[in-house]
């Protein structure tokens, strides 16, 4: 009976072998990967020395033959990396045995990484002229609602700078381009996003000097540090309160608009009583000018809130611009959503 | 990591406090709740990654492929056909352009590269949010060639990461024993095999029987039990140079093996005389600890991932339940209460649920508890399912069902709320599924 077992054992791995050519190596060892951050801007030119390695490397290990043999020694394997010229600076962020979450944390010391990182040096300058180019071309928009977005870079430059700024510039992701409309520091971001809109704003600024002349009460006028602009009070807004009745009408038209391009975060469901409130702040013509999650402190530690805050956000400026009335923007200059998730799933 | 996280997203938002004002909150006048929206998988686009060396074509574009049936077999994603794309791959070079990429309505992005690098490959990319612009997530991994698809499951962790929320578990394995045979003489083998089912390979020949295979928390070795000599015993195999020692020696019977989760130690079965009672094995030093004494059948011990508490398997109140007790074998309770049979329980590497397999109404469930035996429930319904298994994320389990009109036993993924279950690929029939960590 152990030989028939045998026998048929025999059987099923001849068949095996045919059909799968699967063989019973001994389990090939996997090396540990060796990891590193990606800036956001691709270094490309700056990479293209080590392209040259390429040439230098023609060696044609790469058929499996190489790495069958490589299997004992992982370790080793793992030394192997050394070939990549950058290996040293990245390994502290690349050991990390978790893929990503370790990963990023050594972000901070990234900045010294080789040539990829150096973009963290060159931010500005480099940056600038990359990004541009695509804008321009956005420019002949095309008829369609969603082409509309991309007509207004300004706005969303800026509104990405305010939204942005608490998600990613977290991370290292210091690249150049990202780096000036990411605004990791806030500070350039800034700048730039104040020339970029300043047409724009600079309308708005007009027509709310107005109201503000007209309604001006109490001494609130005070514009917020230099950028008033930006942040145009909304005092005058105040004043002409709309009636509840157009404040429904109002919600009405946001959320039939809004929750047609919110894709929820299916990974999020299950979690109980999960709510994220966004404020945003929109453009007369109903693009997000700005994006702000209130509950900033959940933001920053629970991820799922996190992702589930980032799909709002990613929903408005997909659904923008808004089609909103304009003659009352003053009441919808400002929107707080809030965006239920169980609610939402259990409907 | 979770401070990290919160630290840098507090400078983040100081930062962008101190360079854009905040939005005039006291004056927001209209607040709309969102109480719909799209219960759909997101759109994502993953690129063909551009390359620069005419052999790495394939490459190229194999790895993007994998990333992408690891993102769309959780079924969060769905993935938007690259003939679809607006850039190539070399135009996705730098920054892409958003606008032409929201047009085909992506949300999000993955482009990336793949080069030489000395005898192996670096393999880059980066995730995009195709809405506000951002740059999600980017790495770079240096390997061998040959693990060239260890890449394309790294990448599918970090963006599953990144955009659920959740752990990863894509760059994973699965051990588990394969049948073939008629029933009076099954074939068990040993086999292993990526999570998604490549690399499939058998470490043993199937002239012994084994049975449950478990990973150590490293990922590295496996241990389980195998008839030698016709008669079981423990063995730990270390994966990486195949060699395989025998633990023990045990006073009786020992079976159902599991790792702590530091790897130094084990908790058993060991059978003496029909009673069945659980001790703890010190890998080091080989010192085997007793943790209960009681003429009920006690078996399937498993740790909590703080190694404090541990879960197990009697039938001391009549039929097998689920218990719980101290580390030391001290504060034996009660976790379920329900009726039916159960077995094999399993403890979530996250620590908020206990799956188990349970037999009740005639029909076999996998089902999930919380720990302090709340929520208690099942999660699927067959002839026959069993052997629970955790991905390392916590959210996902593995498990073995039989088809008794095909004939079949199978491997099947499935969420923990019960959603998404799906066949995984095996040559031959299957059981007893583990589910390593993420590998290193």
């Amino acid at each position: 009976m152990r030989r028939a077992l045998a026998v048929s054992a025999l059987l099923h791995l001849a068949a095996l072998a045919l059909l799968a050519r699967l063989g019973f190596t001994p389990a090939p060892p996997s090396p540990p990967l060796v990891v590193e951050l990606v800036a956001a801007v691709p270094e490309v030119e700056p990479e293209a020395p080590p392209a040259d390695p390429v040439a230098t490397a023609p060696r044609p290990p790469r058929e499996e033959a190489a790495p069958p043999p490589a299997p004992p020694a992982d370790e080793t394997a793992a030394a192997e990396p050394p070939p990549d010229p950058s290996p040293p600076a990245t390994p502290p962020p690349a050991e990390s045995p978790p893929p990503i979450p370790e990963a990023e944390p050594p972000p901070p010391p990234v900045s010294t990484p080789t040539a990829r990182t150096p973009a963290a040096a060159a931010p500005t300058p480099e940056a600038a002229p990359a990004p541009p180019p695509p804008r321009p071309h956005t420019a002949p928009a095309v008829p369609r609602r969603l082409a509309a977005l991309r007509p207004a870079p300004r706005p969303r430059a800026a509104a990405r700078a305010t939204v942005r700024s608490p998600s990613p510039p977290r991370p290292r992701p210091v690249r150049v381009a990202e780096a000036v409309r990411t605004a990791p520091d806030g500070v350039r971001a800034d700048v730039q996003a104040e020339d970029s809109f300043e047409t724009l704003l600079r309308s708005v600024e007009r027509l709310e000097r107005r109201e503000r002349a007209e309604e001006r009460r109490a001494g609130r006028g005070r514009d917020r540090e230099a950028g008033r602009p930006r942040t145009a009070p909304l005092e005058a807004v105040g004043a002409r309160r709309p009636a509840p009745v157009e404040l429904a009408r109002l919600q009405r038209l946001v959320e039939d608009q809004v929750y047609r391009c919110w894709t929820i975060p299916l990974a999020a469901r299950g979690i109980r009583g999960l709510r994220v409130l966004v404020r945003f702040e929109l453009t007369p013509d109903g693009r997000v000018r700005a994006a702000e999650i209130v509950d900033r402190a959940r933001y920053g530690k629970d991820p799922v809130f996190r992702i589930v805050a980032e799909s709002a956000i990613r929903a408005v400026r997909r659904c923008a611009p808004l089609r909103l009335p304009r003659e009352s923007y003053a009441a919808w200059r400002t929107i707080e959503m809030n965006f239920d998730l169980e609610r939402a799933l259990s409907g | 990591m979770t401070t990290t996280f919160a630290r840098r997203t507090v400078l983040a938002l100081l930062g962008a406090g101190a360079g854009l004002s905040a939005l005039p909150r006291a004056f927001a006048q209209l607040r709309v709740d969102i109480t719909r929206g799209r219960v759909e998988p997101l759109a994502i686009a993953v690129a063909p990654f551009a390359y620069d060396a005419p052999e790495l074509a394939r490459l190229a574009r194999d790895i993007p492929d994998v990333t992408a049936a690891d993102l769309e077999s959780s079924g969060f994603f769905r993935r938007i056909d690259p003939r679809a794309h607006p850039e190539t791959p070399d135009e996705l070079g730098e920054v892409p352009r958003f606008d032409l990429w929201r047009r085909i309505d992506a949300q999000a992005l993955v482009a990336g590269r793949v080069r030489l690098a000395g005898a192996g490959l670096a393999v880059e990319f980066r995730l995009w949010d195709v809405f506000t612009g951002e740059h999600l997530a980017g790495f770079r991994y240096v390997l061998p060639r040959a693990h060239w698809r260890r890449a394309a499951h790294r990448i599918a962790d970090a963006v599953y990461v990144r955009l659920t929320g959740e752990g990863g578990w894509f760059d994973t394995r699965i051990a588990y024993v394969a049948e073939s045979g008629p029933a009076t003489r099954r074939v068990k083998r040993l086999a292993l095999m990526d999570r998604d089912g490549a690399n499939h390979r058998f470490l043993t020949d199937g002239r012994e029987l084994v049975m449950t295979p478990r990973f150590a928390p490293d990922g590295r070795r496996l241990v389980y039990v195998a008839w030698r000599g016709g008669r079981p015993g423990i063995f730990e195999r270390d994966l990486e140079t195949g060699r395989e020692r025998t633990l023990g020696p045990f006073p009786g019977t020992a079976f159902a093996p599991r790792y702590g989760p530091d790897g130094s130690e084990l908790l058993l079965t060991v059978a003496v005389r029909g009673n069945s009672d659980l001790y703890r094995l010190d890998l080091a030093t080989g010192r085997l600890t007793r943790l209960t004494d009681h003429p009920a059948i006690d078996t399937s011990p498993g740790y909590d991932p703080d190694a404090r508490r541990i879960v197990f398997n009697s039938d001391r109140a009549g039929t097998p339940q689920l218990y719980l007790m101290d580390r030391d074998g001290g504060g034996v309770r009660r976790l379920t209460f329900r009726p039916g049979r159960y077995g094999s329980p399993v403890w979530s590497p996250r620590g908020d649920w206990i799956a188990y397999s349970v037999v009740r109404g005639g029909y076999f469930h996998i089902g999930v508890v919380r720990p302090d035996g709340a929520d208690d429930r099942p999660i699927t319904r067959s002839f026959f399912d069993e052997s629970p298994s955790f991905a390392p994320n916590g959210r996902i389990l593995v498990f073995a069902r039989q088809d008794p009109v095909r004939d079949t036993r199978r491997l099947f993924t499935i969420g923990v709320d019960g959603s998404g279950l799906r066949e995984l690929p095996t040559p031959l029939d299957a059981v007893d599924p583990d589910w390593s960590p993420l590998l290193p």
